[in-house]
């Protein structure tokens, strides 16, 4: 039997098309059974209330582990999640006296930081991030989105000290991935500009050729157009004919007007940008993409729907421990991941019963254990979806043996990104950053191999 | 090639300001130049940089600056054009009635750069590459479809493809096309009518080769390679000169007089750059930069109204954030702009710009809703720090002003201070038993390891502001009568400042020579679009004390346009 994609509106329209026939599963000409899996990373800054956050206990996943949990929302998809605690940052130069710029710099690249004589604002990964080379490898580049009251340094780097800097705007966000809107037909887009636009890349890759074998070029500057090189595409919208976003949420994307830089839109664009999220995965427009939420150094209270109050998070909440506000912050997000998640499951194939969250890998990610503490270890971690069966699922897991110092004996990051690009076929991803040694020595942590609990 | 050497004590460099007097002079830079006035490589790290400062003497450099900086070579020689510069420069180039707006589709750079133009944080992503093609494509069919438009592109009595291609190339690369990018491009045009559906072959030429030159790297980046290097340095040549120059002051593409002088290689020159430097500065969008540096490079354009009750602080009640970052704007433009003052003033002047929306914040009788000049109590006001949107904007909802903020202002934003990120809490944040803000401040970082940073650097300062509520007006009180104490000291290098009220705070703050070369550190970044860094040290050093005496920030402008840098590429 010939396997179909459906793809629902809100309207409960389904759509379906022959998988074979579209460019997004069958890209570079593959015959693909099953849709190739992807991966989504978010991110939350500044610790979770650390008694509330996890599960009540290690093992299977139940309604009852999460109840009251930080993690609750997160109830419906019980049978999707991997729960990780136990992991930490292996690189981290300030230890304790440093989360911010270091800990958001190396968030997804789990690679030694540089500060370039400055501050924590000056912070930059002296390595790419995992979502930068798997998209690589599978052939494309990252989305990076992020949400309001962002700014500063961005969790995606493309190579060492190359930023990828988040798209914040939801409608800038929509339009870059499809300029021309979503297509409603059976097949496949079809590029009226593809004559031009092969002329004109011709010309640009001829140049950019020229241009890269000047020698007076720096390591900075060529990594920054091998970047550009890489990402000119001549072939675009090769996309599912019948992709759709729900059109309720298309239109609040549309109607998007407001400062995307302002924290007053904190409550609606999350959830915009996870739509977005979810359709350049379904149409295959991406296979890689990121969404911060929340700049490195938060400042911004929110109450519990998201609506932001006041500026004091940094010092009032985080560092005072408002266990209160905290437990808050916790939930708003869970619910924006389970939003996505939800946005995810909405894409369903005929045949499985599977949707696109199973195929593909969302990590949700908190950068510090303890915000007041500055933790570097217990990193709250959660995977949703196996990537088609590969990455275990319904569990709580504990990477820290019983009686350990859970300061010490943590696992480094770089195993965890080691082990996801694993998960979903990327090769270049093994011993993921893990060349620098780590800075306790006398620990030695080791940043090598991959975590096996983790897999089926 | 005639080669002339310039012994060292003969070469005397004089920019002529406004009325024509010699502004300064310097010399020590190094002991030869080529007959192009390029100052070789070997004799820039040279101390003994002499600056002739506004009172007439000269001013020595020891080698040694108070403030930190980068390693050198931190720079790009290939930047990205920011975003206002791509609309700037297609509006220059394509010779539009506007600016195009494209960029509003752009992604939002990183916030790493000060002044939105560090090339080394510039970078095309993948979305970046798609907006670009997408507005490059507009462009061409814009242009492209419209005779009247296009026809302004072909240059007099030079109507073959060759020459419209050469003459459009070399404005739109900022330097001469090489014959291979000539041809290839020549071969897209005569295509034009297949490629972009356009009937008109001429119109249809225009439309491929504006599409495919926006997207040239020549385009996108200012490419500052130079023609000729040695171990350090790379030299720029004549068109990266004047490239470099008119980003620096016009943030666009070279004019006409820029690309004669680059041409002919007369902007090699010394007295000509010079000469340039003048004419670009004294320009309005010489002005606008000067204007836009300040508001940038002291967060004023990022300036909010925080929301008080009005019951409570009914002196906040007519504030919203257009009202009161336009009143510090017309500050900062009439400081730094009308009256040609510099940094000092900026921080200590006694007045402000007051509209009827915020005289009851500075206690002085109801004015018009325009808002103007108006004298204020020299005993009380000093400055930007004194006026209310940086007041409101560093206060807390609910009463609250924002101690540290404050505090962290005028250590990293007005004296370049940098902190590696902040230390783990002590969870001690009890406010309601303390009866000051001061006290809860202290109790949540005066110890452990809060206290290193917080207690000698960052805290003190913003115990000065306390003077000032959360709605800027002045108090000697707090909400819960207990009386202010704003007197406190500092550590700044070795040196402890000591102060009473923020009148005494601002003006020991500007008598250092942290504050002055920390504003030189950001002209520096502002103007050549990188992180000053080490090499930079004897410019910096000299040019604070030049601030310190009160040299115009125009006049410091010009000095660091002139600074051999300006046509050097550190490697």
């Amino acid at each position: 039997m010939e396997r179909r994609l459906f793809l629902k509106g809100t309207g409960g329209v389904i759509f379906g098309l022959p998988i074979l026939e579209s460019l997004f599963w069958a890209r570079k000409a593959q015959a693909a059974t099953t849709p190739p899996p992807y991966a989504i990373f978010l991110y939350q800054p500044m610790g979770p209330e650390k008694d509330t956050w996890w599960p009540s206990t290690t093992g299977k996943l139940t309604k009852d582990t999460l109840a009251g949990r930080g993690v609750e929302p997160l109830a419906d998809y019980l049978d999707k999640l991997l729960i990780i605690k136990g992991l930490g940052h292996g690189n981290e130069e300030h230890f304790n006296a440093g989360d911010h710029g270091e800990g958001v710099a190396m968030t997804l690249s789990a690679a030694r930081v540089d500060f370039g004589g400055g501050g924590e604002t000056n912070a930059k990964s002296l390595g790419p991030s995992i979502d930068s080379v798997i998209a690589k490898a599978l052939g494309g580049s990252p989305l990076n989105l992020g949400a309001p009251d962002g700014g500063g340094i961005s969790i995606s780097w493309s190579a060492a000290k190359v930023e990828n800097a988040p798209e914040y705007d939801p409608l800038k966000a929509y339009k870059t991935l499809f300029p021309n809107g979503e297509s409603k037909g059976t097949a496949p887009l079809v590029d009226d500009k593809a004559a031009l636009r092969k002329g004109v890349n011709d010309l640009v890759r001829q140049q950019m050729k020229d241009l890269l074998a000047n020698p007076q070029l720096s390591k900075n500057d060529k990594d920054r157009l091998e970047l550009h090189m890489s990402n000119i595409r001549d072939l675009e919208n090769t996309l599912l004919g019948d992709h759709i976003m729900p059109d309720a949420d298309r239109n609040a994307i549309q109607a998007f007007k407001g400062d995307a830089w302002n924290s007053s839109s904190r409550a609606t664009t999350p959830k915009m940008l996870a739509d977005i999220i979810a359709i350049a995965a379904a149409s295959g427009q991406k296979r890689v993409m990121t969404l911060q939420l929340g700049s490195y150094m938060l400042d911004t209270e929110y109450d519990i729907s998201g609506v932001p109050h006041g500026g004091n998070w940094h010092e009032g909440v985080s560092h005072a421990n408002d266990k209160t506000k905290l437990q808050q912050f916790d939930l708003l997000n869970q619910r924006n991941f389970a939003y996505l998640l939800k946005a995810l499951s909405q894409y369903k194939f005929e045949d499985n019963g599977k949707t696109l969250l199973d195929y593909g890998l969302s990590t949700f990610i908190i950068s510090l254990g303890f915000g007041a503490g500055h933790w570097r270890y217990d990193l709250p971690h959660i995977i949703a979806g196996s990537a088609n069966g590969v990455i275990a699922q319904g569990q709580y897991l504990d990477l820290v043996p019983a009686g350990q110092q859970r300061n010490q004996k943590f696992v480094p990051t770089n195993r965890l990104f080691s082990s996801i690009g694993k998960a979903v076929g990327a090769a270049g991803t093994e011993n993921f950053n893990a060349g620098t040694a780590p800075r306790d020595a006398t620990v030695r942590l080791d940043q090598k191999g991959i975590i096996d609990q983790m897999f089926v | 090639m005639r080669l002339k050497r310039v012994l060292l004590l003969a070469l005397f460099v004089f920019i002529a300001s406004c009325d024509g007097r010699p502004l300064y002079r310097r010399n020590g830079w190094g002991s030869a130049t080529t007959e192009t006035g390029d100052v070789k490589p070997n004799s820039y790290d040279k101390s003994g940089t002499e600056v002739i400062g506004p009172d007439g003497k000269p001013i020595v450099a020891t080698g040694k600056t108070a403030i930190s900086l980068v390693a050198r070579s931190a720079a790009s020689s290939v930047p990205r054009l920011s975003h206002q510069q791509w609309e700037n420069t297609v509006k220059d180039l394509l010779q539009l009635p506007a600016l195009p707006g494209q960029s509003k589709n752009f992604p939002d750079d990183p916030r790493g750069s000060l002044f939105g133009n560090n090339g080394a944080l510039l970078s095309v992503s993948a979305n970046q590459w798609t907006a670009y093609r997408n507005a490059a494509e507009a462009m061409g069919i814009l242009v492209g479809s419209d005779a009247m438009a296009y026809k302004k592109l072909i240059p007099t009595g030079q109507n073959d493809i060759i020459s419209i291609v050469k003459t459009f190339l070399k404005k739109a690369y900022r330097h001469p096309p090489t014959d291979d990018e000539v041809a290839q491009m020549v071969a897209l045009y005569t295509s034009g009518t297949k490629l972009t559906g356009l009937s008109n072959a001429t119109g249809a030429g225009f439309a491929a080769m504006i599409t495919a030159a926006l997207q040239s790297p020549n385009f996108i980046y200012r490419i500052e390679l130079g023609t000729t290097s040695d171990s350090k340095y790379a030299f720029l040549n004549t068109y990266e000169i004047a490239s470099r120059l008119s980003y620096a002051v016009w943030n666009t593409m070279p004019d006409a007089t820029l690309f004669a002088l680059a041409d002919n290689e007369e902007l090699a020159k010394a007295d000509v750059f010079k000469t340039q430097a003048l004419r670009l500065m004294k320009d309005p969008r010489g002005a606008a930069l000067l204007k836009n540096i300040h508001l940038q490079g002291y967060a004023v354009n990022q300036f909010e109204a925080v929301k008080q009750d009005a019951k409570i602080y009914p002196e906040t009640a007519g504030f919203d954030t257009g009202t009161l970052r336009n009143e510090a704007e017309l500050f900062v433009n009439d400081v730094i702009v009308t009256q040609g003052k510099g940094i000092t003033e900026l921080f200590t002047a006694p007045y402000a710009f007051v509209s009827s929306k915020t005289a009851a914040a500075y206690e002085v009788s109801a004015v018009s809703a325009e808002p103007k000049k108006i004298d204020l109590d020299p005993t009380r006001r000093a400055g930007l720090m004194s006026q209310v949107a940086f007041l409101s904007n560093y206060s807390k909802t609910g009463g609250l002003t924002a101690i540290i903020k404050r505090g962290h202002y005028v250590a990293e934003t007005i004296l370049c201070g940098t902190f590696e990120g902040a230390p783990p809490s002590v969870d001690n944040d009890t406010q309601s038993t303390f009866k000051t803000n001061r006290e809860r401040i202290n109790a949540l970082t005066g110890s452990g390891s809060c206290a290193g940073c917080h207690t000698t650097k960052i805290n003190p300062p913003g115990f000065a502001m306390e003077s000032f509520g959360p709605g800027g007006k002045w108090r000697t009180t707090e909400s819960s009568g207990a009386a202010l104490d704003v007197s406190g000291s500092f550590l700044l290098g070795t040196d402890t400042v000591k102060f009473d009220g923020p009148v005494e705070l601002m003006k020991e703050i500007t008598a250092t020579s942290e504050l002055h070369q920390c504003y030189v550190k950001k002209l520096i970044e502002a103007l050549y679009g990188r992180y000053a860094d080490v090499g930079d040290s004897n410019l910096i050093e000299v040019l604070g004390m030049a601030s310190k005496l009160g040299m115009a920030p125009r006049d410091l402008f010009l000095y660091i346009l002139s600074d051999p840098m300006m046509k050097l590429q550190a490697k």
